[in-house]
């Protein structure tokens, strides 16, 4: 249910994606049929590609276990999200895996990351615009970049 | 005789300070625990370094299953790249 939350609410800030020439990109963990169901569903019209096994997770040093997704905290998470409609489906790819999201390019520019901590833990969607309306000589001084506060 | 101790004057006055030891501990601690914290959220150009260093020669799958090196996908433009937990 939290993969389909965090689907539409990339969705929601898609026009101010392309507005700012930013390709919105979703990478999860089932089969291209199981994507290709979930992206008709949901009208996800990004691009879709799948990492079954998890090694870019791993890479991006993304959360994972059984408490993550079961807690009491996500559990809270999961019942908000059911009162705004997000219904838990069948299993799609790896349970326990969480997500993230990133805002990368062009190159390997980082330009936001952030890892959620549990189930049902997303980004701001006004923090990932801001971001990418970053300009591409950025003055910021790179030499650290803040992830969000996990919330 | 500890009874004795404990109830004396010198007694509280250790305990009183043994109290005030744990609370100075405790304090340093947390103090210790938000700053790793804090640091935890922090990135270094040496963490994207490493970052993009591992990521390099991985794939991904199209929805035809065809490999694509993940790399390639920001090389040319900017990307949010949003890592779903699962379709389900």
């Amino acid at each position: 249910m939290f993969a389909r939350q965090q689907a539409v609410a990339m969705m929601d800030i898609k026009d101010e994606l392309d507005k700012d020439n930013v390709t919105l990109i979703a990478i999860g963990s089932g089969t291209p049929e199981q994507a290709k169901f979930f992206m008709e569903k949901y009208n996800f019209t990004g691009e879709m590609y799948m990492d079954p096994e998890l090694t870019s997770y791993k890479a991006f040093s993304l959360e994972r276990g059984f408490w993550k997704t079961l807690g009491p905290r996500s559990l809270v998470k999961g019942m908000k999200a059911m009162a705004h409609g997000f219904f838990q489906g069948l299993n799609a790819g790896d349970l326990w895996q969480q997500g993230g999201i990133f805002v990368i390019g062009p190159g390997n520019n980082l330009l936001f990351a952030y890892r959620n901590s549990k189930a049902g833990f997303h980004a701001n969607p006004d923090e990932v615009i801001a971001a990418c309306q970053m300009p591409q000589d950025s003055d910021m001084d790179d030499s650290e970049i803040i992830t969000p506060l996990m919330p | 005789m500890y009874h004795y101790f404990f109830s004396s004057k010198e007694g509280q006055k250790m305990v009183r300070l043994y109290q005030r030891g744990i609370l100075v501990i405790l304090v340093v601690c947390f103090l210790t625990l938000g700053c790793a914290t804090k640091n935890k959220n922090i990135e270094t150009d040496t963490d994207h370094q490493a970052l993009f260093n591992s990521l390099q020669g991985l794939t991904v799958q199209n929805l035809q299953g065809e490999p694509v090196l993940l790399d390639s996908l920001w090389q040319d433009r900017k990307v949010v790249l949003v890592y779903l937990r699962h379709y389900g």
